[in-house]
């Protein structure tokens, strides 16, 4: 049977149907529905007035951005990695470094030293994971980058082709100006080729790499030595600017008995010859001098060449600057290591080196390096059997070698942090400039330089240089090329800390390891010790990115928020936003975010309050 | 289905399983108690035998009974119980969900007198302690009747949205039987069509029912439900007429006994009336000008029909069988309301035939007397065939 | 290994843009109950009927006439909760929709305490229909009373620390059980993959099926609201809240077996434990200990 029309009227029905204008308590008995049907949903409730604080998504940086020297955006190829999207990962590579394959076999990694999850299991193989990206057919050919601006004209000398060299030639060339390196050596690569053995860093991988930079119109012209050919202050006039990077080449001299015999070699030297194919004679018995990764390198390489090696070293392995997985594979690969022990004298008969004395020493006090001091024990003097003796105790950089001017001298000596001198064109970076003195660091400061030489060739740019610095760290090239509009560039932008992360959502998970083939006999194979990873092996480990600070859309935001205040801007938008009117500020979004890329804000505070918006 | 009109000797309680059945019911849930057992006995039969195409649910008590029916209702489906005593006091909560609801549920009520201590026989105090809820009671005095008033219950409970009580006397109507003639099928289809419900629990159209409210609008609500009694006033009689038209039987709202110039009446509910009658005929031989009334239509309570049916200046006794302790009779003192502004009448309340006791005519003369020689009190209960 | 950042599948249903409840309603902030419907809502979809009794859901949801929920709800008195979803499950079959959801929503003290009987009945009959209980273990709306779910020796107004509750939570899990009706599943809104593919299993399977959500209440068990979520994943990985299903009442299936955090990290999150010594800890410990012992052997023996 039907209702009876005055108890449920057709106004009232209406109101039941499509809703009522008027508050029900301004309606009449008859203008309502018999039963309290309701006629609306709750979305005008003021509900967003409850709150005292209020979430809001905010980038903040992962360490292993401002960890990283080259500047690399290294959660974001990681995290892409762990996408699936291995060629949107590489052009993100890409983006900052022009050596990807090299760093993802020699770096030593610093972004892994500033992971957060080195707090839970392990570090992300970020390395490896470049490494992989870096052997990608993407990086075949200079087609992966794309010329960021029209030819400018302008002409840059750079001397030296290192990875200084070579990356502020490839950051330059991306910028549009015409750069032009001189190398002192038959081949391009500085410390690539001739410092680093192969069987870390293959020959084909390295020409692969410097390939690429040469098509994008860097000229390299090989055997001219800057300092004796071309005088530095002519370069000047000849070109708008110029930049130096020639490394530090030199030996430090060892200065004992029987250091001029010619079974000595300096590190370099031997380096060098080995990789250029005439590995020198050493014998049986090959003594290195010193703890550093030429040390190593040199240990390394004499042993594959068939001799017992043997490093001397006056502090102990603790202290050794070298990689610690360089020294562990070389004790693997059965070189001998003498810790707390310094070089007396050699020991030659007949013109040939037999041995070598050496003097115990003892650890002190720590000195400037925080490292123990080594104390000699007198009367602890020891021989140890030796036809050959490296001396890698280090290189420094050689200005004279490179000018006679006194005031360019002075001028390389006081660089500012772009490698800028008081010269008006001249600038340097890379080992040439002294601190750290790595591939990453050297690749930094050419990206430096280049930005630098940039605006001092063009003249004007909206950004001071300084914010392009990520995190305090590296310069961001892909940044600069953007006027700085990049959200890890943002101001204030917070460093994630592992107590910010949410570590419920990040079980442990055993890292992937590079699969490694040590040599065990001397055969002369410099083959690559190091395989890299499988793309299982890459996404599996990619996978183990926190993405610290950075919204991966992961959901667990949306999933949680009791509101569904928690949205994305609109349907096609990856950003999500809090609907204000709706979120009531229980912070479970922030405290839930595994990956700290939302803040909690006092509600009074005026930035970026998302007003009242209609869902 | 049966396709004529005939005539079946059954029991009160059968009379409403029957009209369940032909009102094509959806959905029947019930508990059992003593004496409503064998109207669901007999629904679950017909369930079980094909005869009603309608889902019974035997649930674990009478509060889930109800709450089943409102849920049921709140599809649009019929939906029906049956109880007695306890069980409808223990529905009292859903009583008043049902209404506030407004879902027109059918109850068939077998008056049982409530406990402690144990009873099953008959009084009104169950349902009497109901009257507040906004349910409307017809209460029954012959298995005809049962059947027929559960039939425009549906019809007028549909229409005004309030649920209905169908009452009937225990024992004395529930397992007695008489005949009771059943129309055809498709006269009750076309008495009694599908239920239309614009709005309800609705995947397509979705609502929330019952959500919370605030005075400024609990109150309309509320006035919103008293208004529909007074317009089920109206709807009560038309179907009264459609029904006579229909089958020729009329259900009245108040039957009255030879009432016309009648100087002292006595009024009841439900089957003690037939010792009301007795009584009359027997004071009227006497030459005393005595009168009877029944009361069917409890709620709605018939304001209008009263007033024009007592004569002016006549003393009316009303028989309660409920007590609401420490006042009077409940009809008593509702009678005495109606009738009090214009002073035409003295109303007194009695108390009769609690627990089961036999209202015997003896008893309705007893109520005659106490009127007639001024020995009734006015105010107070004047309780029939009680040992002081 | 669990990875328990959910996969695409569940944010897709469960992170959905604008899909469930409205915003706007009375929730308290950080709401596990309001945070539990929503997920389930968006689980299960709009074909459904909920049945709310007496509860803060029956608040939450909004005054007249607005309602959040979007879809049919009726509120019904606080015991009535089961039957009246049987009712409306019958009123639709006999109408001819055999295809709406009908669900009821209760609390815990709707389901452990005033409606069990009828929670049984229904349960009993096998009625076709999926009854939730989101369970704050206590009577939260009314101002954190104790319930048959309140732990042992937990804070509620009626249980001062003075005079402790000395029962156990009722084991409403093992009641359900002993009914043998077809799906009976435990879930926490922390475990968003477990809790969807639950309601989804849940929705497809006829007759009488029991969720039991656990969520927790900020003001009620006496927390920061920011933890909610955090409260309700340290009850499962606690073992105090374990997650689980079980079909017709006799194959049980342990969904998640956590290397157990220790307790005291979910007890010390929530102020209503505040007044816990190391005794009353241990003592916690155990039941929660045997309780687990109890489940893996049931676990164990099915497979």
């Amino acid at each position: 049977m039907a209702i009876h029309k005055e108890i449920f009227s057709d106004e009232a029905l209406r109101h039941v149907r499509e809703g009522s204008a008027k508050p029900p308590g301004q309606l009449s008995a008859d203008e309502i529905p018999p039963m309290a049907a309701s006629w609306a949903n709750t979305e005008k409730m003021p509900v967003g007035g409850w709150k005292e604080n209020r979430p809001r998504y905010l980038r903040g940086l992962s360490p292993c951005l401002a960890h990283c020297p080259v500047g690399n955006d290294v959660e974001g190829f990681v995290s892409t990695v762990r996408e699936g999207d291995v060629e949107s990962a590489a052009r993100l590579l890409a983006a900052e470094t022009p050596l990807p394959a090299t760093c993802g076999r020699v770096c030593y990694h610093p972004c892994e030293s500033g992971c957060n999850r080195v707090q839970l299991d392990g570090s992300v193989g970020i390395r490896a994971i470049e490494r992989y990206l870096g052997d990608l057919p993407y990086f075949d050919s200079a087609n992966i980058w794309s010329q960021a601006r029209p030819a400018t004209g302008k002409n840059i000398a750079i001397a030296g082709s290192g990875p200084g060299g070579l990356a502020s030639a490839w950051a330059l060339s991306l910028l549009g100006h015409k750069v032009e390196i001189f190398e002192r050596k038959p081949e391009p690569g500085g410390l690539l080729l001739y410092g680093i053995p192969a069987y870390r860093l293959p020959k084909d991988i390295l020409s692969k790499e410097i390939g690429r930079i040469k098509d994008m119109g860097v000229r390299i012209n090989c055997g001219v030595n800057v300092g004796e050919a071309k005088e530095l202050s002519k370069l000047l006039e000849s070109y708008d600017s110029v930049f130096v990077a020639t490394g530090a080449a030199k030996s430090r001299d060892i200065n004992i008995k029987g250091d001029n015999n010619k079974a000595v070699y300096s590190a370099i030297e031997y380096l060098s010859e080995a990789t250029s194919g005439n590995i020198p004679e050493t014998g049986r018995e090959c003594i290195i001098i010193g703890g550093g990764n030429s040390a190593v390198d040199a240990a390394r390489s004499a042993k594959r060449s068939g001799a017992n090696v043997t490093i001397v070293y006056r502090r102990t392995r603790a202290e050794m600057p070298a990689y610690e997985t360089e020294i562990d594979d070389a004790l693997k690969e059965g070189i001998q290591l003498e810790e707390l022990a310094i070089p007396l004298e050699l020991i030659v008969e007949n013109g040939s080196l037999t041995g070598m004395k050496c003097l115990k020493t003892k650890l002190g006090e720590p000195d400037d390096s925080g490292r123990r001091s080594p104390i000699p024990v007198p009367g602890s003097d020891f021989v140890i059997p030796a036809s050959s003796m490296i001396n890698a105790l280090g290189e420094i950089i050689d200005k004279e070698e490179l000018t006679k001017n006194s005031d360019f001298q002075n001028a390389l000596s006081e660089l500012n942090h772009w490698g800028s001198s008081n010269i008006q064109g001249l600038f340097a970076g890379g080992d040439f400039v002294g601190g750290d003195r790595t591939v990453a660091h050297a690749i930094g400061g050419g990206k430096r330089a280049a930005m630098a030489i940039d605006r001092f060739l063009l003249g004007k740019s909206a950004n001071p240089l300084e914010s392009y610095i990520v995190g305090g760290g590296p310069a961001s090239l892909a940044g600069y090329l953007k006027n700085g509009e990049s959200d890890v560039l943002a101001e204030g932008i917070k460093t994630i800390q592992y107590k910010d992360l949410n570590p419920a959502y990040f079980p442990n998970v055993e890292r992937e390891e590079l699969a490694k083939v040590l040599d065990q006999k001397p055969d002369n194979s410099f083959r690559e010790v190091e395989s890299g990873y499988t793309p299982e092996e890459a996404k599996a480990e990619a996978n183990r990115c926190f993405s610290c600070g950075r919204c991966t859309n992961c959901g667990l935001c949306q999933i949680f928020c009791p509101e569904g205040a928690a949205v994305h801007r609109d349907p096609q938008s990856k950003e999500l936003m809090i609907f204000d009117s709706h979120c009531k500020g229980c912070g479970i979004c922030v405290e839930e975010c595994p990956r700290c890329a939302l803040v909690m804000e006092p509600v009074n505070k005026e930035s970026d309050v998302v007003k009242t918006e209609t869902q | 289905m049966i396709s004529e009109e005939h005539r079946i000797a059954i029991t009160g309680n059968q009379a409403i399983a029957h009209a369940v059945r032909m009102a094509r019911i959806h959905v029947v849930a019930a508990y059992p108690i003593t004496p409503q057992t064998s109207v669901v006995e007999e629904i679950a039969e017909f369930c079980a035998a094909g005869k009603m195409d309608a889902k019974f649910i035997q649930t674990e008590s009478e509060h889930s009974s109800m709450s089943a029916c409102i849920g049921a209702s709140m599809t649009g489906a019929r939906a029906f119980t049956a109880t007695s005593s306890q069980g409808l006091a223990l529905m009292h909560e859903m009583l008043h969900w049902a209404v506030g609801a407004r879902t027109p549920v059918i109850l068939g009520e077998v008056n049982r007198a409530l406990a402690a201590p144990w009873t099953i026989l008959t009084d009104q105090s169950d349902s009497m302690a109901q009257r507040d809820t906004g349910w409307m009671q017809f209460y029954c005095a012959n298995n005809q009747e049962v059947f027929d008033s559960t039939l425009l219950a549906f019809k007028v409970a549909e229409q005004v949205l309030l649920p209905a009580m169908v009452v009937l006397d225990a024992f004395v109507l529930s397992h007695s039987t008489e005949a009771v003639i059943l129309p055809p099928q498709d006269l009750v289809d076309e008495y009694l069509p599908p239920r239309e419900t614009p709005v309800k629990l609705d995947p397509d159209e979705p609502h929330a029912f019952g959500g919370m409210m605030f005075p400024d609008v609990f109150m309309e609500q509320r006035y919103k439900i008293e208004q529909s009694m007074d317009i089920a006033k109206e709807v009560i009689l038309s179907e009264i007429e459609e029904w006579e038209k229909a089958t020729g039987r009329q259900l009245k709202p108040l039957y009255p006994y030879r009432i016309d110039d009648a100087e002292v009446v006595v009024m009841c509910l439900g089957t003690a009336f037939g010792s009301v009658r007795y009584a009359v005929d027997k004071l009227r031989k006497e030459g005393i000008k005595a009168g009877g009334i029944r009361m069917w239509q409890y709620r709605p309570f018939p304001i209008k029909q009263l007033k024009e049916l007592i004569p002016e200046g006549s003393q009316v006794g009303v028989i309660d069988r409920a007590v609401s302790f420490g006042i009077s009779g409940p009809v008593g003192s509702e009678v005495k309301s109606v009738l009090s502004p214009e002073s035409r009448n003295s109303v007194y309340g009695f108390i009769a035939g609690l627990g089961g006791r036999e209202i015997q005519p003896e008893s309705v003369e007893s109520v005659f007397r106490a009127m007639l020689e001024g020995s009734a009190d006015p105010v107070g209960i004047n309780w029939v065939d009680v040992r002081k | 290994m669990i990875i328990r950042e959910p996969n695409k599948a569940t944010v897709n249903i469960l992170g959905k843009d604008h899909s469930g409840p409205s915003g706007g309603h009375l929730a308290c902030q950080g709401c596990g109950g309001a945070l539990s419907l929503r997920m389930a809502l968006k689980a299960i979809g709009n074909r459904c009927i909920f049945v709310i009794p007496a509860c803060c859901m029956a608040v939450i949801d909004g005054p007249f006439p607005v309602s959040s929920l979007g879809v049919p709800l009726m509120h019904i008195a606080f015991g009535a909760t089961a039957p009246t979803a049987t009712g409306i499950k019958a009123g639709l079959t006999t109408q001819g929709d055999n295809e709406t959801l009908v669900v009821a929503w209760a609390g815990d003290g709707a389901t452990f305490d005033i409606g069990l009987g009828a929670v049984s009945a229904a349960a009993d009959r096998n009625d076709d229909y999926l009854y939730v209980c989101y369970d704050n273990e206590a009577y939260m709306n009314t101002g954190i009373q104790q319930s048959g779910a309140t732990p042992k020796a937990a804070w509620t107004t009626t249980t001062p620390n003075k005079k402790p509750k000395t029962s156990i939570k009722k084991d409403i899990i093992s009641i359900m059980a002993a009914h043998r009706i077809p799906y009976i599943a435990t879930a926490s809104p922390s475990h968003p993959d477990d809790f969807l593919r639950k309601f989804q299993k849940a929705k497809e399977i006829k007759g009488f099926r029991f969720l039991h959500v656990f969520a927790p209440c900020p003001p009620g068990q006496r927390f920061e609201e920011k933890n909610t979520v955090k409260v309700a994943r340290n009850a499962v990985e606690s073992r105090v809240f374990p997650l689980l299903e079980i079909e017709n009442g006799e194959k049980l299936t342990l969904t998640d077996i956590p290397d157990p955090i220790p307790i005291k990290e979910y007890l010390e999150l929530q102020n209503r434990f505040a007044h816990f010594k190391n005794e009353d800890i241990e003592a916690f410990e155990k039941n929660i200990e045997k309780r687990w012992q109890e489940l893996s052997e049931w676990n164990r023996k099915q497979t």
